[in-house]
């Protein structure tokens, strides 16, 4: 595909992104209202275009009276810091375990091996689903559960590439200059690593909003009544016979959020990565 | 090929272990069934009983072992609170799992494969451009909102089609695309890409240069060496499809696995999660092993190599 265009992904995936993340950042300050605050008289208000909408709600309200609009601003807050979270945390993880497979071979290589490809077979939802439920629901729960299931897809790429480094001539001399395996994996390769590791991220990040925003649908995430868009999806899920919108708005959120971030994710392979040795996407279960 | 089909069966073995154990430490090591199952003001007395009764005082090491065990006979328990077995009531489920899968597969390969392959000839058009920002689109996407919006637009607004349960043909309709969208923008971006790899191959050039017709070169030279990417594909895809279930199932209320093992997760049935769960990674590793086969079969390079490895 044309450089150019990609740039142009690139450009509308920063824009949505930076605005997603002022939201979150800047809650209070942008949303018209108090995402909290519960009006029994305002109960199911419609958006301002529906006959009896008002601009005091402009997407309506909840059945709870809240404001939809000030909770789906406050929403991308859970939306963010668990998406960014979960991927420091599977990322440091992944690939920690990528450098010492790739690099030490032998026994190291062929445990970790093994173990990615178990965790690669594993129906990756059902296996976060069945860990939610045995630690509990709860923002910290998920975000340990999203970590630990979500390492293995760095690891194979980061595995790969570390076996590849560790024959070059600039790692050979450092290691014929005395230097510890430590240091060489932390100055000499992982370095070389960086472009990847970066770009892979942050398409996890779309991956792990979606999942999160999926287990907060079933219940199993964010509890109420913290604002999040999966909860608020699910809550609105009960209604979308008679109010279509408590459903349509917040997955809407989860839907422009995950399409920025692909976007600026592409964008930046094509930028940091030029010869794209990147993985196949989607080579895992999930 | 015999080697390499054993080789992938071992592993396969293997791997069927690893997955078990998971999930045993998880639902055993992780959470505490017992707790969960009795009220709050139960007494120590009675969990230890219930936890006698249930075999969970025993050494983990040894509950695994048991587990194992009836797990290889096909043994996965009771369910905690029908008390049926939990294979039983799994593979009651089983078929609307498959009927699902099979016709989101469906319905994915159909948007996926002739999108794919048009946009990898007709390279940097107009179709192909459309194609790539349908696809970018598509992967965004979460897909228990389209399920719902799709329920809001045809169920609610349009009633022309049912908005959950499982039946008649018009069931199928709005799961089967929902799996469906879950499984095109991927593969249409690896067939395309698959193709891309062919079409720049030198046998082409040279095909096209002896004066093959576009469409014999098409047909017989360039799908027939992109088909085992797509199979390759297709077996990988295979997991993420289930996957793409357990969302569907519980958006469109569809009475499969999946939406038994999340009402299982809500209400602690370990024994019927377990065994769920399990049984839905077999299936994965099954269809993986049945893509690397197909592969072989279709790529005499790679059982060549394997052979002389």
């Amino acid at each position: 595909m044309p450089r150019l265009r990609r740039l142009r992904f690139l450009a509308v995936g920063s824009a949505i992104v930076g605005v997603a993340v002022l939201c979150a950042l800047a809650a209070p300050l942008l949303a018209p209202g108090d995402p909290y605050r519960q009006a029994v008289g305002n109960r199911l208000l419609p958006p301002v275009w529906a006959a009896g909408g008002s601009w005091t709600h402009a997407l309506g309200t909840d059945p709870l009276g809240r404001d939809t609009l000030s909770r789906i601003i406050y929403g991308a807050r859970v939306s963010i810091s668990a998406g960014a979270l979960a991927v420091a945390f599977s990322m440091v993880l992944g690939v920690l375990m990528g450098l010492l497979a790739g690099f030490f071979r032998g026994t190291v290589d062929a445990v970790v091996s093994n173990f990615v490809d178990v965790m690669l077979a594993f129906p990756f939802l059902l296996l976060a689903l069945a860990a939610v439920a045995a630690l509990g629901p709860g923002f910290g729960n998920m975000i340990v559960v999203l970590g630990l299931t979500g390492w293995p897809i760095y690891t194979r790429v980061v595995r790969a590439e570390t076996l590849k480094f560790r024959e070059r001539e600039f790692v050979l001399a450092a290691r014929a200059l005395g230097l510890g395996s430590a240091r060489i994996l932390r100055a000499h390769v992982l370095p070389n690593l960086v472009n990847t590791i970066i770009v892979m991220a942050s398409l996890e990040v779309a991956r792990m909003i979606i999942l999160e925003s999926f287990l907060s649908f079933l219940g199993l995430g964010i509890q109420p009544p913290t604002p999040s868009w999966g909860a608020m999806l699910g809550e609105g899920r009960v209604y979308m016979l008679t109010h279509w919108w408590l459903a349509a708005f917040p997955g809407a959120a989860i839907f422009v959020t995950t399409l920025g971030i692909n976007l600026f994710g592409d964008g930046l392979r094509d930028v940091l990565d030029p010869h794209r040795v990147l993985m196949q996407p989607g080579t895992r279960a999930e | 090929m015999w080697t390499f089909v054993v080789h992938r069966l071992v592993r396969a073995v293997f791997v069927c272990l690893g997955i078990s154990l998971i999930t045993f430490t998880l639902l055993h090591v992780v959470g505490d069934p017992v707790l969960l199952l009795v009220p709050q003001s139960a007494s120590d007395a009675d969990v230890r009983l219930l936890k006698e009764k249930l075999g969970l005082d025993r050494p983990l090491w040894a509950q695994y072992a048991v587990f194992l065990r009836d797990a290889v006979r096909g043994d996965f328990g009771e369910s905690l609170f029908t008390q049926e077995s939990a294979l039983v009531l799994i593979l009651e489920r089983m078929p609307a799992t498959l009927e699902l899968t099979f016709a989101g597969m469906a319905v994915g390969l159909l948007i996926a494969i002739p999108l794919g392959v048009v946009s990898a000839i007709r390279r940097g058009s107009l179709t192909d451009r459309l194609c790539t920002v349908g696809a970018v689109t598509g992967q965004a996407m979460p897909i228990f909102w389209l399920g719902i919006m799709l329920i809001i637009v045809f169920a609610v607004q349009l009633r022309v089609l049912p908005a959950s349960g499982r039946g008649t043909l018009a069931h199928l309709v709005l799961p089967a695309i929902t799996l469906g969208a879950y499984l095109a923008p991927l593969t249409m971006r690896l067939t395309r890409s698959g193709m891309l790899d062919v079409l720049t191959q030198d046998y082409i050039r040279t095909a096209r240069a002896k004066g093959v017709g576009e469409r014999v070169l098409l047909f017989k030279h360039a799908l027939r060496n992109a088909a085992i990417p797509i199979v390759t594909i297709l077996g990988v895809q295979f997991g993420r499809l289930l996957g793409g279930a357990v969302v569907t199932e519980t958006v469109f209320a569809w009475p499969g696995v999946a939406s038994l093992a999340v009402k299982a997760i809500n209400t602690y049935d370990y024994p019927v999660v377990q065994g769920a769960v399990v049984l839905l990674a077999f299936l994965i590793v099954l269809a993986n092993l049945l893509a690397d086969i197909a592969v072989t079969w279709l790529d005499p390079r790679v059982r060549l190599d394997e052979d002389h490895a």
